[in-house]
């Protein structure tokens, strides 16, 4: 397991490599002077000369390559241009408040997704399948940024029984859970359908019904247990997507974590910030993906690893 | 009906139109296309023209929708503004399909190296989630247009690459392909005529999947103040305006909020139906 998980580690150091030079790559693509983008359009001609040096823009790109990722491996992820702290700083403060919210609409659009996608299957093609298809394509076709506003709207202003902005008590964290975690349930709700209706075919689910098993037993122990390998991977991947919901619904709902931030240092064209919350969010996702991959073996003792 | 041999599959166009959720999906999109690229002709007013005294009107007859924080017909902004998110929408999954078809197709049947560094590429851009690069390019080059479709369009590549790779690397097995190559048919031939035609099926329902994800990053984009910048009419940069006035004129939001709903829900049901429609182990388009 330790050799796998240090096999994959490696294997995932191109990606790594593929994410940082993309991040790097991408101030090349400024149209115009790097410098002058990462100083600020009003900036003086001398902030920009040091701005200049700083980065090393007037050495060529391998060697301001090599610059960042020797800094990148230290951990310096270079100043904010607006505040003057430290990037890593400023992320790791914030990087908490996102990993709950990710976290939360992950477990949420998990328990909700799986269990409403095993009714369903149960109930192929009864009105119970057909509200939960009718209720995923809905979630999945509502953009986070939509939901957020529609339930701030009901709950917030018209009943008026949830705070709608900040992040202060428990209570701030509910609709935004909610909202983040909408599209992962929507999938996962179908995924578990397809997946379970597989399953329930299969020859040893009717040994097992015929042997005389209580059908709820069937249901979960022999159905669900090999239902969830194809629903494991999605976890991850949807884990991944809604870190990247959370960064738009942040904004919705004025949750200060890395995603509000990474706005809010758009618009003031905090460049170094928002390399640096790229970098984090994209490096989490690879991450989880690598821990779904050895979250297989638990599900699924079939799969050896190699 | 025309005559049909008892058991035949139906054609590809009844199997689609047969499944009622993707009729009403296609349907969708179609009156969407149509109303978007006929705005300039049948919207009842200049979308741009702002009239401060009337700001913020709830619907009547005049104004169906209503009118927005600086008395802008919302209607008539919408209708633009579908004429925009569904022109970027086929742009981006044209760029993406034009890049990632070929490349995939490529990277399948050369296979060995090309192989190797095209999916480590391909491993790379998928590790960003989706509205992360764009809004890494978003944050250099500012607020434009053209470089969030071209950006819109990259996203959309390396799904594509998979697709076609995958089941170029199915098909390139066949015994129709060993024939065509026995025959003396050249390699390029070979790839465009016999391998590419054979893995298209996948790539038209991602098409229609991406088509949506474009429209609704597109919108989000938008919603956080890159892409398309005000005034244009663009469903996100509409929502984000209404933010503002959610209390005391909702409608501001709730119209393009439910516009980029419907769109996305409209792609994603025609979607499901291409799929079930396209997938050769379902014997009748019937599928519900």
């Amino acid at each position: 397991m330790i050799a796998y998980l240090i096999k994959r580690l490696i294997l995932a150091l191109p990606v790594f490599f593929g994410i940082t030079l993309v991040v790097f790559g991408a101030l090349r693509l400024a149209p115009g002077d790097p410098a002058l983008a990462i100083a600020g359009m009003d900036a003086d001609g001398a902030a920009v000369e040091s701005i200049r040096i700083e980065y090393g823009l007037d050495r060529p790109a391998y060697e301001q390559y090599a610059t960042y990722m020797g800094k990148l491996l230290r951990l310096d992820l270079g100043r904010s241009v607006i505040t003057n702290i430290p990037v890593l700083e400023e992320l790791t403060s914030r990087f908490p408040t996102t990993l709950v919210l990710a976290v939360s609409a992950t477990i949420v659009a998990t328990l909700v997704g799986v269990s409403l996608g095993v009714l369903a299957a149960r109930f192929q093609r009864r009105w119970i399948d057909y509200l939960v298809m009718i209720l995923a394509m809905g979630w999945l076709s509502v953009p986070n940024y939509v939901l957020g506003l529609l339930l701030i709207l009901l709950f917030a202003v018209t009943l008026g029984v949830l705070p709608a902005i900040g992040a202060s008590t428990p209570m701030h964290y509910i609709l935004p859970v909610l909202t983040v975690a909408a599209v992962g349930a929507g999938i996962l709700a179908r995924q578990t359908r397809a997946s379970m209706l597989e399953v329930l075919s299969e020859d040893y689910v009717r040994t097992a019904s015929a042997k005389g098993l209580a059908s709820r037993s069937v249901l979960l122990h022999h159905a669900l247990r090999n239902a969830l390998i194809p629903i494991v991977t999605l976890v991850g991947v949807i884990f991944g997507n809604l870190m990247a919901g959370a960064v738009i619904v942040e904004s919705v709902f004025g949750i200060p974590g890395i995603g509000k931030l990474m706005v809010d240092r758009i618009h003031s064209r905090d460049y170094p910030t928002v390399q640096g919350a790229v970098l984090l969010i994209s490096m989490t996702y690879v991450l989880v993906n690598i821990l779904v991959d050895l979250a297989y073996v638990v599900v699924d003792k079939r799969v050896r690893l190699t | 009906m025309s005559r049909r041999a008892v058991g035949a599959r139906p054609s590809f166009i009844a199997r689609v139109a047969g499944h009622r959720a993707g009729l009403v999906g296609a349907v969708i999109i179609g009156a969407l296309f149509t109303l978007g690229m006929l705005a300039a002709w049948i919207a009842p007013y200049d979308p741009l023209a702002a009239n401060i005294r009337i700001a913020r009107q709830a619907p009547s007859a005049v104004h169906w929708l209503g009118t927005d924080e600086i008395g802008r017909d919302i209607l008539s902004r919408l209708l633009f503004g579908a004429g925009l998110s569904l022109r970027v929408g086929v742009l981006a999954v044209m760029v993406g399909a034009g890049v990632g078809v070929p490349l995939g197709a490529l990277s399948g049947y050369v296979g060995g190296l090309v192989d190797l560094l095209g999916q480590r590429v391909v491993d790379t851009l998928q590790a960003f989630p989706g509205i992360l690069l764009a809004i890494l390019v978003g944050a250099i080059v500012g607020p434009n247009l053209e470089w969030t479709i071209a950006c819109l369009g990259i996203l959309a590549v390396p799904v594509y690459t998979r697709l076609v790779r995958a089941s170029v690397l199915q098909v390139k097995q066949l015994a129709y392909v060993e024939a065509a190559r026995a025959v003396g048919c050249n390699e390029l031939r070979l790839i465009a005529r016999h391998v590419l035609p054979n893995s298209l099926s996948p790539v038209i329902v991602q098409s229609s999947l991406q088509f949506g994800f474009t429209v609704l990053l597109l919108a989000g984009l938008g919603f956080l103040g890159l892409g398309a910048q005000p005034p244009t009419p663009e469903w996100g940069g509409m929502l984000a305006q209404g933010v503002a006035y959610l209390r005391s004129a909702p409608h501001i939001v709730v119209f393009p909020g439910l516009i980029i709903s419907v769109t996305v829900l409209a792609l994603n049901l025609l979607g499901d139906a291409l799929r079930d429609a396209l997938d050769p182990k379902a014997l009748s388009g019937k599928i519900r």
